[in-house]
């Protein structure tokens, strides 16, 4: 084999770090994106006993939006083996305790539950704040595209933009704002 | 084996036939039979696998016909004597004429001609053809390289691979069976040879082309030739060719510190990316890189058009020398 074609074996296994920023993002909408770039699925060279996964880190997971009522509705069962060990947890509960554990449960839900599913997850790496570790953070290469847009809320807008932005109509002088 | 199986079944069908009592098949087989089988096995594994047997050694065996049918085969018109002496090693000449010798069979009779002659002639008139070949097909590629090349087709490897597919294991006469590697390719030379002595050189240069130079076929010049030191070899051409000073550029990179890194380097040279290469680091990549320049520079990619082995070398072109 030529020096050519080891390196181009080397480019093809690559493992390339994506990052993703959970703001606003659906958990179980973003677990689907997040695992196909666990398992390498978007690789041509994928095969279920083909090693190809990549890394994915993800930031800001306190930050992730369930949908509709899921805080409250959505419960996480444990049982600890013994006898009533058994436990239920809400989602909100959950996010109180460990911010990333949401986040982590989608993804690891989202897989089959084959023998390597837990080696795959050892290539996801999660930060409940958007601070990552120098290490980590340059080896990332690519940020995966997030599926919604995050909207701007009126209380992160500075009170000068507030002020200055412009009015369809003015209160009358007389007006009392609650 | 089987044979004696038969023999035990046949014994038990042919009883009840011979009497004339009532008519009773036997079902079983003898008991003596497994373990004679088992015996027999055991015997032929202790012994080993059989030596090759050589085809001449079978009684219908005429090697006048098959060496008349190897030349039609090719669909060339050789001389039958030629074409003998090119299938006879030294070795075996001397063999023979030790024998004649013991029996007292006069020196004057001894003399059995062998294949070095022939070989002589036929690796030149082989190098010559394939040197121009290269020259023809290769024009952009150094003399090294088209050196290296040449020397792989016209090795002991590849011409003992071409003579054996051509049916020479039974022609050859030689002290050995199967025939070696280097006795295979020098009595492939020694046939060259014999071709240009019947046919004419025209005829011999288009052997070589059809049956050396196809060699190349869908191989990767790469494994042929790899140039020692690609990034100063395309700094030396690119100074030739008047292309601008080498650069090398990180294009991209993942997992830098992990043990999986991957490096892509492009190299430029006056703005123009001449190729790109991956690699564990920065100097594999770089070398990769410039390799794959090479490659484009030298027009020995791998996607390159597929040699044109219908190619007329002229035969002026061909240096045939001394």
């Amino acid at each position: 084999m030529s020096i050519a074609k080891r390196v181009q074996q080397w480019a093809t296994f690559a493992r390339t770090w994506h990052i993703y920023d959970c703001t606003w993002q659906n958990p179980f909408e973003s677990a689907a994106l997040v695992k196909t770039h666990l398992m390498g699925l978007h690789k041509p060279i994928y095969h279920p006993m083909n090693d190809c996964g990549d890394h994915v880190v993800l930031i800001n997971t306190k930050e992730i939006a369930l949908p509709g009522d899921e805080w409250i509705k959505r419960v996480y069962f444990h049982h600890t083996g013994y006898p009533g060990g058994a436990s239920w947890t809400l989602a909100w509960q959950l996010h109180e305790k460990d911010p990333t554990m949401v986040m982590k449960k989608a993804v690891y839900n989202s897989m089959h539950g084959n023998l390597q599913r837990r080696h795959t997850m050892q290539r996801l790496h999660l930060f409940s704040g958007d601070s990552v570790p120098d290490e980590i953070l340059q080896n990332v290469t690519n940020q995966i595209r997030t599926p919604r847009t995050v909207p701007q809320r009126l209380d992160h807008i500075d009170k000068e933009t507030l002020e200055n932005f412009p009015t369809i109509m003015d209160y009358p002088k007389d007006y009392i704002l609650r | 084996m089987s044979f004696l199986r038969s023999v035990a079944g046949a014994l038990v069908l042919a009883r009840p036939l011979n009497s004339s009592r009532t008519v009773q098949t036997r079902r079983h087989i003898k008991r003596w039979v497994a373990p004679t089988l088992r015996e027999l096995a055991h015997r032929q594994q202790k012994q080993g696998p059989q030596k090759p047997e050589p085809r001449a050694g079978y009684v219908e065996w005429n090697y006048r016909s098959e060496l008349f049918a190897f030349g039609k085969r090719l669909g060339e018109n050789f001389e039958l004597p030629q074409l003998q002496e090119a299938f006879t090693q030294r070795s075996y000449a001397h063999q023979e004429e030790e024998k004649q010798r013991k029996l007292g069979i006069e020196e004057g009779d001894l003399k059995i001609a062998d294949n070095q002659e022939l070989a002589k002639m036929g690796s030149h008139i082989a190098r010559a053809y394939v040197e121009a070949f290269l020259k023809q097909s290769l024009p952009k590629v150094p003399k090294e390289g088209q050196e290296a090349i040449a020397s792989y087709l016209l090795s002991t490897e590849t011409l003992a691979n071409v003579s054996s597919h051509l049916g020479t294991k039974d022609l050859i006469f030689t002290t050995e069976y199967p025939p070696s590697p280097e006795s295979l390719a020098e009595s492939l030379q020694a046939v060259i040879g014999a071709l240009a002595d019947s046919s004419g050189v025209e005829r011999a240069f288009l052997f070589v082309r059809d049956f050396i130079c196809t060699q190349l076929n869908q191989k990767d010049l790469l494994d042929l030739w790899t140039p020692k030191q690609p990034v100063q070899l395309l700094e030396e051409i690119c100074q030739q060719r008047k292309l601008g000073e080498v650069e090398p550029r990180l294009l991209g990179d993942c997992g830098k510190n992990t043990v999986l890194a991957a490096y892509h380097v492009g190299i430029y040279a006056n703005r123009q990316l001449l190729g790109k290469g991956f690699g564990e680091d920065v100097p594999t990549a770089t070398e990769t890189a410039a390799l794959d320049a090479l490659q484009s520079l030298f027009d020995i990619h791998e996607n390159r058009r597929p040699f044109d082995f219908g190619l007329q070398v002229e035969t002026k072109n061909v240096r045939l020398g001394n």
